[in-house]
C-alpha cells in the first residue's frame, strides 16, 4: 500500500466541486486528480460503501468536507508517514459503520493484526458512538433503566442531529502505524467530559455507561486528553 | 440485525443475525413484546448468526432480562461467536443469563 512521498505532491481527489478543490490544492500544495486515486479524497457526504472503496484502493485520507477546519496541515504533514484518516460529520458518521471498513484498512495494511481485528472494531465503534453521541451532540446521559429509556434517547439524538449548531460538528479518526504497534485516536469536537472510572462488576445491570469499560478491557492503552476530547486506543501486535 | 422469533415447547426461541447496535432498538422492541406475551419459562437467544453487539446490544438484553424475570423466564444466549462471546464476558453476563456454547 502506497505511503505519500515528499515528491511528488499528494492527490487531491473527490466529489467536492471543482473551485474548492483547487483552492484547497493551492493552499496545500495538492496536486489534482479526480480520475486516479486520490492520496486525500475529499466528499460533501460521507458513505461507508465509498469509503471502504477509497481505503481499498489505497487512499490514506477519507475526508466528508464541511469547513477549512477538515483538511488541516496535521493531517497533510502526517501523511507522509504510516497514517489513516477519516472525517465525518455527525449525521454521516451517525449511520455509518465506520468501525469494520476502518479495520478491514487497517489489517490489509498489514498495520493490525486480524487476530486483534475484532478488538480494535469493537473499541473504535465505542469510541465513534461516544464522539458522535456524548461529544458532538452534547447528550450526557445514556438510556438509563426505564423501559423506554432507549426510545427516549434514540429521540434526543434525532432531535440533536437535526439541530445545526450540533450536526456541524465533526469527529476525526486517525491511525498512526509504528513497528509493531497502533495508535487510533477518535476526536470531537464537543465540550469534553470527566470521566469517571468504573470497576467491571460496577452496575452489572446497567443499560448503558460501558464503552469506555469495553475499551479499556480490550485495548492494550487508552488515553483521554484534550478535556475528554480525545481518546486514543493503543493496539500492540 | 434481523431477528426471528418461535414460540417453543418450553417457552421462545429468538434468532438473531447481522449487528446489533444502538439503531436496532426499535426491532427489538418486538422481541421484549413477544417475552411480555409468551408463555412458558425458557427464552433461548440463538446467537450463532450474530456477527456484533456493542454496549447498546448489551443493554437491550438487560432490558429483556427486566422483562423476563417477573414471569420467571430464564434468558439463554447460547451460541456466541468469538467477538459477541468476548464482550458478553467483559460484561459478565454470565451471572446474570445463562450463556451456552
Amino acid at each position: 500500500m502506497s505511503v505519500a512521498q515528499a515528491s511528488p505532491p499528494l492527490i487531491l481527489g473527490g466529489d467536492v466541486p471543482a473551485p474548492l478543490l483547487s483552492r484547497l490544492a493551492r493552499r496545500w500544495g495538492l496536486a489534482v486528480d479526480r480520475g486516479a486515486r486520490a492520496d486525500i479524497m475529499l466528499t460533501l457526504r460521507a458513505d461507508t460503501s465509498e469509503m471502504a472503496r477509497c481505503l481499498s484502493a489505497g487512499s490514506a485520507a477519507y475526508i466528508e468536507f464541511g469547513h477549512d477546519g477538515c483538511l488541516s496541515t496535521e493531517i497533510v504533514e502526517s501523511l507522509k508517514g504510516a497514517t489513516l484518516h477519516m472525517v465525518v460529520g455527525t449525521v454521516s458518521g451517525f449511520g455509518m459503520q465506520a468501525a469494520p471498513a476502518l479495520c478491514e484498512a487497517l489489517v490489509a495494511r498489514g498495520w493490525l493484526s486480524p487476530k486483534r481485528r475484532g478488538d480494535a472494531e469493537l473499541c473504535v465503534h465505542e469510541a465513534l458512538n461516544n464522539a458522535i453521541i456524548h461529544g458532538n451532540l452534547g447528550i450526557n446521559e445514556g438510556p438509563g433503566g426505564m423501559p423506554d429509556g432507549f426510545s427516549s434517547f434514540l429521540g434526543q439524538i434525532r432531535q440533536r442531529l437535526a439541530d445545526p449548531q450540533f450536526a456541524a460538528r465533526h469527529v476525526f479518526f486517525e491511525a498512526r502505524y509504528r513497528s509493531e504497534e497502533t495508535e487510533l485516536i477518535i476526536t470531537d469536537e464537543g465540550d469534553g467530559f470527566l470521566e469517571v472510572r468504573r470497576d467491571v462488576d460496577d452496575g452489572l445491570e446497567e443499560k448503558s455507561g460501558r464503552g469506555l469499560t469495553i475499551m479499556r478491557e480490550l485495548a492494550d492503552a487508552v488515553t483521554i486528553t484534550e478535556g475528554g476530547r480525545r481518546v486514543s486506543l493503543l493496539f500492540r501486535a | 440485525m434481523d431477528y426471528t422469533v418461535h414460540t417453543a415447547a418450553d417457552g421462545l426461541r429468538v434468532t438473531l443475525t447481522g449487528r446489533m447496535t444502538l439503531i436496532d432498538h426499535e426491532k427489538f422492541r418486538a422481541v421484549v413484546e413477544a417475552i411480555e406475551r409468551m408463555e412458558g419459562n425458557c427464552c433461548v437467544f440463538d446467537l450463532t448468526g450474530l456477527e456484533f453487539v456493542d454496549s447498546s446490544g448489551l443493554g437491550m438484553f438487560l432490558i429483556a432480562r427486566d422483562v423476563a424475570l417477573p414471569k420467571q423466564v430464564e434468558i439463554e444466549l447460547h451460541g456466541a461467536q468469538e467477538t459477541v462471546k468476548r464482550i458478553l464476558q467483559i460484561a459478565k453476563f454470565n451471572t446474570l443469563f445463562r450463556v451456552t456454547p
